[in-house]
């Protein structure tokens, strides 16, 4: 692995008109700006754009990348296949509030032998799980439910799955 | 008004051998500067690459900022038309595409009567002074600045 940062904030407008019809636009920013300069900097377009356009602004998207720059330099094995792939449902702190995360092209190694369950007594499976509930980076450095709750627990052992191709 | 999402997402993209990809993502309180959010991602990436045997090709922090109730766009306001801006700098040339433009921003009579921007019209020049003096912070997708001077502009339907 190889990831490089992108040169650039992307910043992604979109607008709707009366009859709710979207059109997105965009533009960059150097990614040697803080959030907080690029965030002021974007502000500043926008509020210039705006006066333009009878269109509504309706959501803003602020994006900053790394990218595999080698690619395909690291070629993943033969048994990667990424429509092959487990999904851990977590519980957050708050009742009914729950997020997930998907791995793909799980090992096959890590499924139970002659079922579709991965096998969580392997240490690879429930160290990922402990990091995910909480990276030790500290307080607020771990991931989330989309409503900003703490996540407290996994809440049933993933079952590996096939979805339909899409790409490759 | 465009008010912060409570979080921000992490989009990570695998890879297979067939060049085939996966998204999946997972969030962070919104407040999370990209260093931390980078230093989490590795976190969680680190013990995530070794359940899976496609690799990891790219990585996004996405912050997202929505208008939960947006004003209604008088009359007539259309997506599909644009105004577009061209701009220069020595051989190089850029331009953006703003939709559904004021029909007040261009000429009213003459062979290009609603389609070129009036820049004769005083309020019309101080706008598009006004954006092009904001763009002068805008860079290419490689990171290279921005032409800064205004060519013309037009409607394109």
């Amino acid at each position: 692995m190889a990831l490089t940062d992108s040169p650039t904030w992307d910043v992604s407008l979109t607008f709707k008109d009366r009859d709710g019809n979207p059109s997105t636009i965009g533009y960059h920013l150097p990614a040697a700006l803080t959030f907080a300069q690029a965030g002021a900097a974007m502000a500043a377009v926008n509020a210039d754009l705006l006066p333009l356009s009878d269109a509504t602004l309706v959501g803003v998207q602020l994006v900053l990348s790394q990218y595999e720059n080698t690619y395909p330099g690291t070629l993943p094995p033969e048994s990667s296949d990424v429509e092959r792939y487990v999904t851990f449902p977590f519980v957050g702190s708050v009742k009914n509030a729950r997020t997930s995360i998907k791995i793909p092209s799980i090992k096959n190694s890590l499924i139970i032998d002659q079922t579709e369950t991965l096998n969580m007594a392997d240490p690879l499976v429930s160290a990922f799980v402990a990091t995910f509930l909480d990276t030790g980076i500290g307080a607020g450095n771990s991931p989330v439910t989309i409503h900003n709750q703490d996540l407290v627990a996994l809440v049933d052992a993933p079952i590996k799955k096939h979805r339909g191709t899409v790409a490759g | 008004m465009l008010t912060p999402d409570a979080t921000l997402a992490i989009q990570l993209v695998f890879a297979d051998r067939g060049a085939g990809q996966s998204r999946p993502a997972f969030r962070l309180p919104f407040s999370t500067s990209p260093s931390a959010a980078f230093a989490v991602m590795n976190a969680v990436t680190a013990d995530m690459l070794p359940l899976s045997d496609a690799v990891l090709v790219g990585v996004k922090l996405v912050w997202q900022w929505h208008d939960t109730e947006p004003s209604v766009p008088p009359v007539g306001a259309n997506t599909q038309v644009k105004l577009a801006l061209f701009y220069r700098s020595g051989d190089r040339y850029e331009s953006i595409h703003v939709p559904a433009p004021k029909e007040s921003l261009f000429e009213t009579e003459g062979s290009y009567a609603g389609i070129r921007l009036n820049m004769a019209d005083t309020a019309v020049a101080t706008l598009i002074d006004n954006l092009t003096t904001s763009l002068a912070e805008v860079v290419d997708e490689t990171g290279e600045t921005w032409p800064t001077t205004f060519l013309a502009g037009g409607k394109v339907l």
